[in-house]
């Protein structure tokens, strides 16, 4: 009876979040589902389709650009967050000067807007006039050509992104490095580790849960990656940096496709998932697998 | 093994000394408390032997090395922490033979010392399991299984049965004597619980602000303390103080005029000033003796404890009469002539009696 009450006393309490997620999100996600099996546009009734839409946007090469796109900007990104957060993570541990100052510079950038984050970079990187274009000339590199060729336009997006991005991968493992106990690396140092040996065998194990946490988030925010290139590229030159969410975008406001523009929704959440599957799978276990039963 | 010899060692954090100038001879195989209050610099002092804390001045040796610039891994010692400090994402195995694994030991021998290490402490059935899933003990049996694993020179331990309950501090602190008794290791043990320096060690070494106050085995510092400090911090109840005066060979007077007899004052001067050291545990009932009212009794037992007035003195007192005391009441007591401690009270040091 009363665990009963209980029940009900945790239910009403979480009550708020749930509605204001079913309302946002799941009652969202499931009309996008319903519509993309519809053909459906602007003064138009929708009109059943089946899967039409799928097959329209599956054999579409700007959507498989797009999707390559994506997942090579993803991959590159994360991993280099991470392993830039991680060895700053330990840098930052092993003691700096003025470490509350550095701690400051590293976090600005996510505290910046992207907008502003991608008009402040188009204007460093302006091909012509940019800070960092005339640094490069005068030291005597190639400069990046981002809205000529796409491979540098995508580049740019990757570097943007990870500089905007940092910060959040950083702060997650810092704070799961402080969170090691120092006797842990006397006790080793004692044991016999050398510095390698203390980061190898105590370090790296005890920071994988909060590697693999900060790299879920990542890919997931990675994967909707969509002000960095619309407002760098546009996803030209010639569609050839689109990424999926600018294809979307394409398609339901430029096109007025709704329908394919759901479908591609739909295959952007499935393509995430597929990626994320891995971690997910990791966290999993790391999680659940040995907590008391 | 290996004996442990600590000349003249100085610490500085800074500016700051904290540890100014500590000798302290470790014999072979010798179990040695370092006792002190908090903040003395015990702990200080064993990282410092551990090679966890630079040498700022003096020279440490283990056995006839010098090891002041040695990297703790080299010194051959073991240390463990009073958070035990084991690797959480090792299993109780694993955390054991780690030192091993990263010399490349062999499978057979890893097993073969880790198997003894948890025969000899009780771990056989548990080591699979990681920490989190051990009790407070028996975690702390697996630092001391991953010291003994190393079978260094020296086992260092600071504070290790500080996070336990009474009961099995008390238990600990057996398996702890037992082990040394069977190991036979060079043992240095940081405590700040006499009890425990007193049941525990060969010999005690007893800090205070970083200087040695005394040194010596558990009954010398008990029967002869050589300083109000380490009379007052040996022994449980604490010792009782009084200001008096000498007033023949065999009589003292305290400030209220109250008369003790004592023996063995043949040294001091008539008149000299002293103050006077009495156990609680030697103080006993005596027809005759001061009157004193019961303020607080405390029986455990085998004994009472009583705190008393006497005079406006607050005075403690262990009695083991089997009798009734009641709160408020009057007692006459007197302390064991020959169990009275004198000391200069300039200079705190002890003054020079006939035992
Ligand atoms: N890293 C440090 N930097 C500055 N001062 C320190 C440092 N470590 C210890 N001290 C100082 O050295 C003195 C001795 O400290 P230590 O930890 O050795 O005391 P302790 O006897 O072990 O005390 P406790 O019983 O509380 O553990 C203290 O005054 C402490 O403030
Ligand atoms: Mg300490």
């Amino acid at each position: 009876m009363s665990e009963r009450k209980g029940l009900m006393g945790a239910l009403a309490l979480v009550a708020p979040v749930q509605a204001i997620v079913t309302l946002v999100i799941f009652i969202p996600a499931l009309y996008v589902l319903w519509l993309s099996f519809q053909s459906s546009t602007y003064g138009q009734a929708a009109q059943f389709v089946g899967l039409a839409n799928y097959s329209r946007v599956l054999s579409d090469p700007y959507f498989w650009r797009a999707l390559i796109n994506t997942a090579v900007v993803v991959l590159v990104v994360v991993h280099v967050e991470l392993l830039l957060g991680l060895g700053m993570a330990l840098l930052f541990a092993s003691g700096l000067v003025a470490r509350p100052l550095l701690l400051a510079v590293v976090l600005a950038p996510y505290a910046v807007s992207e907008v502003s984050a991608v008009v402040m970079w188009r204007f460093l990187f302006d091909p012509s006039i940019g800070i960092v274009t005339q640094a490069l000339l005068a030291l005597g590199l190639p400069t990046l050509e981002w809205a000529v060729f796409p491979s540098h336009g995508l580049f740019i997006v990757a570097l943007l992104s990870i500089w905007l991005h940092l910060p959040f991968t950083f702060i997650i493992l810092y704070a799961a490095r402080l969170s090691v106990p120092g006797e842990l690396y006397e006790a080793a140092a004692i044991d016999g580790a050398s510095p390698w040996a203390r980061f190898r065998r105590v370090t790296l194990p005890l920071l994988v849960p909060a590697m693999l946490i900060a790299m879920l988030f990542r890919y997931i925010f990675a994967f909707r990656l969509f002000s960095e290139v619309w407002l760098m590229t546009g996803g030209g030159p010639a569609r050839q940096t689109e990424v999926l969410a600018v294809y979307l975008y394409n398609e339901a406001f430029r096109y007025n496709q709704f329908g394919t523009a759901s479908a591609t929704g739909w295959l952007l959440v499935i393509a995430s998932l597929g990626l994320a599957l891995f971690y997910l799978r990791k966290i999993y276990k790391e999680m659940f697998a040995n907590a008391p039963a | 093994m290996a004996s442990v010899t600590i000349s003249d060692m100085r610490k500085s954090f800074g500016k700051h000394e904290v540890i100014h100038g500590v000798d302290i001879k470790i014999a072979d195989g010798s179990f040695v408390a370092l006792v002190g209050p908090s903040g003395c610099g015990k702990s200080t002092l064993l990282r410092m032997i551990a090679g966890l804390e630079e040498i700022s001045a003096g020279e440490l040796r283990i056995g006839e090395r010098v090891v002041n610039e040695l990297p703790s891994k080299d010194r051959d010692i073991a240390m463990v922490f009073q958070s035990y400090a084991l690797y959480p994402h090792l299993t109780v195995a694993e955390n054991m033979g780690f030192s091993l694994s990263l010399k490349k030991a062999s499978k057979a021998e890893t097993e073969e010392r880790v198997g003894y290490a948890a025969r000899t402490l009780g771990l056989e059935a548990l080591l699979d399991r990681k920490p989190k899933q051990l009790s407070g003990g028996q975690r702390q049996r697996v630092a001391m299984g991953r010291a003994i694993v190393r079978d260094p020179q020296v086992f260092l331990f600071d504070e290790p049965l500080s996070n336990l309950d009474a009961k099995l501090r008390v238990q600990m602190r057996g398996e702890i004597k037992a082990l040394h008794r069977r190991l036979a290791t060079t043992t240095i043990y940081v405590t700040h619980d006499q009890v425990e320096a007193m049941t525990m060690a060969d010999e005690i070494v007893v800090l205070r602000d970083g200087r040695v106050e005394q040194a010596g085995q558990p009954m010398d510092l008990y029967d002869a303390p050589a300083n109000i400090f380490v009379a007052g911090f040996i022994g449980s109840p604490a010792m009782n103080f009084f200001a008096a005066t000498i007033e023949s060979v065999d009589t003292l007077r305290l400030e209220d005029g109250t008369a003790i007899p004592f023996s063995g004052g043949e040294g001091l001067a008539k008149d000299q000033r002293v103050s006077v050291g009495i156990r609680p545990e030697h103080l006993m009932l005596a027809p005759g003796g001061a009157p004193s009212k019961i303020t607080l009794v405390e029986p455990t037992g085998p004994e009472t404890l009583l705190t008393l007035e006497v005079g406006h003195a607050a005075v403690t007192m262990v009695s083991r009469e089997r009798r009734r005391f009641t709160e408020g009441e009057i007692i006459t007591i007197a302390p064991e002539p020959d169990r009275l401690h004198l000391f200069d009270p300039e200079t705190g040091m002890r003054l020079p009696q006939r035992q």
